[in-house]
């Protein structure tokens, strides 16, 4: 049997498993990651929330995010921030370092929630943003011209409908732009009526596909009237070159350019997670992605995981490996990344093999927006105060973080990141001191 | 004994269902566009007329098996094994559209896709190591005198051969299991004599892996051997562009070869998308000559890609994926026989 050893092994290949390995490797211990792939961070979008909403009958807008975390543990005393909010700050720059070491550069705005225009005609509330969506940022009370463009056939967003919503919606957080809309044709996929986010980027990621985009977006700009100070593109400028034509089209144009925000495309997710990955090799961490943990067990002072290695179906059974270390940091996910899945009526912590119940009409409100979330997201693993899973049989040798935890609703929050990384940090630290 | 059942491939399928995000994730989309249907909504409507498999044929036909990751989708979408099984029925209630019957003729009849195929053989019979030559070879005696010069450096005694053509590649992937099953009876009696199975092609690779996974310690990737012989041979040295195999990089990780110790000499760059993202050339083993269109736009944007790194040569240990990649004009992609041996 192929054994390998470390000091200890993550689980997962999110922010939270990325942040929790580096953060075991700054104690100069041991780290292997395993996963499949990057889960709920493979289709984010690309931005660090940390805590935007506290969910309630009225829910509250946090124009901090530390000011909004002490509301959230006034109304939610038992959310998972009250465990892991120490470690917040260092895991925020541990994500950023990391993100920065991959190319991919995060900015924060002084400990402020900024809102960011997305592909829905909203804007979503972050506390970190990206290079692409750092110029999108919406600034309160400044008279400005942006324009929407659309790439005609890139149905996944409809820039005139966006530019009209913007327009509503963004008087609700002190906005006073004027938006304008156009639709730009691009001919590199020839006739075809529709193109994919990721084919759009494909194409830009190429020489053609960039002077096709900067003649038509300059030559739109040079005919038209007015002169804008803002250019909002769909969030698919390229998986590799995104930086590259948004500075291009800056200075072609002189004006601040961005995209808008994705609620979940596969560009964004890979342009992050590659950032990641590169930054953990970087620092030393051995990356084995492609492996899917199948089995989790202490045996005496050890814990086992028992795996495949590349991609499984019914021809292609795998290659069988087992890690070794002396402790684990789960980091799989929730109910998006797979960590948490359901066996017919019932949900389960896959790995954990632990049974959450049933989710009845206790958790679950008809009102699928309703202001206080859905009840069900806060199902998870539960954890003592180092992290570590709350169940004798690991003998506190395997810790959790990120959404497989209980008691958070990232999604009525906007705090699957904030919660990610500090649960992640936190983990790291309990499982490196404990060697 | 290989197998594939509607029920395991149903429910995972169905998993899909709980995201339509992941749509540009899936091959078929990145090929076709989605004017016809989201990637997954092709998925599902696939699997959910199960009795019209035709209305789907064009689909399972374009979306070859190896052009990117289809798994990045994080609900672990099983695209290529579905459109597998979608070629399967179609096959079985011959409803095969016009424009691929002639290829699923082909590979029904044992015949090889590759029109350039011609059966060639050399070497001893009772050699230590079968080097089994890919069909798609345009030289394959050519080839057989590099890879007898590469494995005489070491000391091997080979036979070279193209006789199993893909080893049962694309008849897998028409899911025709009865006859992949038959055909792996004879390979294990045929190839399990010798101490050493190695190829050049990385679809013959998976196919005998696939179909005789009791030889998999014998079974080597051209890659793996030159690495193992590597102190025998006298490497070039020039800075090199590498195109890794998709099959070797998702499906079996733990054969990859460190490429920057196997030319300690030479700058090894991967062009970025690469690893387990690696864009294939779009040949898929043959399977990519159904619809050659394809072929084409996949292998172009491919050697974009690995033209940009700027590199002395463009190198690939798989001989179908160099061939595939040579169906774009530009510049010329050796294989890594070929480049050891220059």
């Amino acid at each position: 049997m192929n054994k390998n050893n470390s000091d200890v092994l993550v689980v997962g290949g999110g922010i939270a498993a990325c942040v929790a390995a580096a953060a075991v490797r700054e104690e100069g211990k041991k780290v292997t990651m395993l996963f499949s792939n990057g889960g709920n961070t493979e289709i984010c979008g690309g931005a660090f929330d940390i805590l935007g909403v506290v969910p309630g009958e009225e829910p509250e807008i946090c124009d901090a995010f530390e000011t909004g975390i002490d509301l959230l543990l006034e109304k939610y005393p038992n959310h998972i921030y009250k465990k892991t909010r120490c470690s917040l700050s260092e895991g925020i720059k541990t994500a950023v370092r990391l993100a920065g070491e991959g190319g991919y550069d995060m900015y924060g705005f002084d400990g402020r929630n900024v809102w960011v225009p997305n592909i829905m005609g909203t804007f979503t509330v972050n506390a970190y943003v990206p290079e692409a969506l750092k110029d999108s940022v919406l600034v309160p009370g400044k008279k400005e011209k942006v324009l929407v463009v659309g790439i005609k056939g890139n149905v996944a967003f409809h820039a005139s409908s966006a530019a009209v919503s913007y327009q509503k919606y963004q008087k609700k957080l002190g906005g006073k732009a004027e938006y304008y809309s156009t639709e730009i044709a691009l001919s590199g996929w020839g006739d075809r009526r529709k193109i994919s986010d990721g084919e759009l980027a494909d194409y830009l990621d190429t020489e053609q596909g960039q002077t096709e985009l900067l003649d038509a977006v300059t030559t739109f700009c040079r005919n038209n009237r007015y002169h804008f100070d803002k250019i909002l593109f769909p969030p698919a400028l390229g998986y590799l070159e995104y930086a590259s034509v948004i500075q291009k089209i800056r200075e072609a144009c002189g004006c601040a350019v961005g995209e808008v925000e994705t609620l979940g495309n596969s560009v964004v997710g890979y342009r992050l997670t590659r950032a990641l990955y590169r930054g953990l090799v970087e620092e030393g961490v051995d990356v084995k992605r492609g492996t899917v943990v199948k089995e989790i067990s202490v045996e005496g002072d050890r814990v086992v995981a028992q795996c495949l290695s590349g991609i499984t179906d019914q021809l292609h059974p795998g290659e069988k490996k087992t890690y070794e270390a002396d402790s684990m940091i789960l980091a799989t996910g929730g109910f998006v990344g797979g960590g948490i899945r359901a066996r017919k009526t019932e949900v389960w912590i896959e790995l954990l093999n632990q049974n959450l119940g049933q989710v009845g009409v206790d958790l679950l409100d008809r009102d699928v927006v309703n202001g206080k979330g859905q009840d069900f997201i806060r199902l998870g693993v539960e954890v003592d105060e180092k992290m570590a899973v709350a169940d004798e049989a690991y003998k506190s040798r395997i810790y959790a973080c990120g959404n497989l935890l209980a008691g958070q609703n990232f999604a009525s929050e906007r705090s699957g990141v904030g919660v990610a990384v500090s649960s992640a940090y936190m983990a790291a630290k309990s499982a490196a001191a404990s060697l | 004994m290989v197998a594939q059942e509607f029920t395991k491939l149903y429910y995972r399928t169905a998993n899909c269902l709980t995201s339509d995000i992941i749509a540009d994730f899936a091959p078929v989309s990145r090929i076709m566009g989605v004017d016809v249907s989201s990637g997954m909504g092709v998925v599902f409507t696939a699997m959910g007329t199960r009795f019209d498999m035709q209305y789907v044929a064009k689909e399972a036909f374009a979306a070859t098996d190896n052009y990117e990751a289809d798994t990045r989708s994080i609900d672990d979408a099983p695209v290529t094994e579905v459109m597998r099984y979608i070629r399967s029925e179609l096959v079985a209630g011959d409803k095969v559209p016009e424009e691929y019957k002639a290829f699923t003729k082909n590979v029904l009849a044992g015949e090889s896709v590759f029109k350039q195929f011609s059966e060639y053989e050399e070497g001893e019979k009772d050699a230590q190591t079968i080097f089994l030559i890919s069909p798609s070879a345009m030289d394959p005696k050519k080839t057989a005198k590099q890879f007898s010069k590469v494995a005489g450096e070491a000391g091997e005694r080979v036979r070279c051969t193209n006789q199993y053509k893909d080893c049962g590649y694309l008849l897998l992937q028409l899911g025709q299991m009865d006859r992949a099953n038959a055909l792996a009876g004879e390979l294990m009696s045929e190839l399990g004599k010798y101490e050493r199975i190695v190829t050049d092609d990385s679809y013959v690779l998976d196919a005998l892996l696939v179909l005789c996974p009791e030889l998999g310690e014998k079974i080597q990737f051209i890659d793996e051997f030159c690495f193992e012989i590597r102190k025998y041979l006298s490497l070039p040295e020039k800075n090199i562009t590498l195109h890794e195999s998709g099959v070797v990089e998702r499906l079996y990780p733990g054969r990859k070869v460190d490429y920057c110790e196997l030319f300690p000499k030479s700058e090894v760059k991967l062009p970025q998308r690469n690893g387990f993202d690696v864009t294939d050339s779009g040949i898929a083993g043959g399977l990519g000559l159904a619809e050659p269109g394809n072929l084409v736009v996949i292998a172009k944007r491919r050697m974009m890609d690995l033209s940009a790194c700027g590199q002395d040569v463009i190198v690939t240990p798989c001989a179908c994926e160099a061939l595939g990649l040579n169906c774009a004009e530009g510049e010329t992609v050796k294989t890594l026989l070929e480049y050891i041996c220059e």
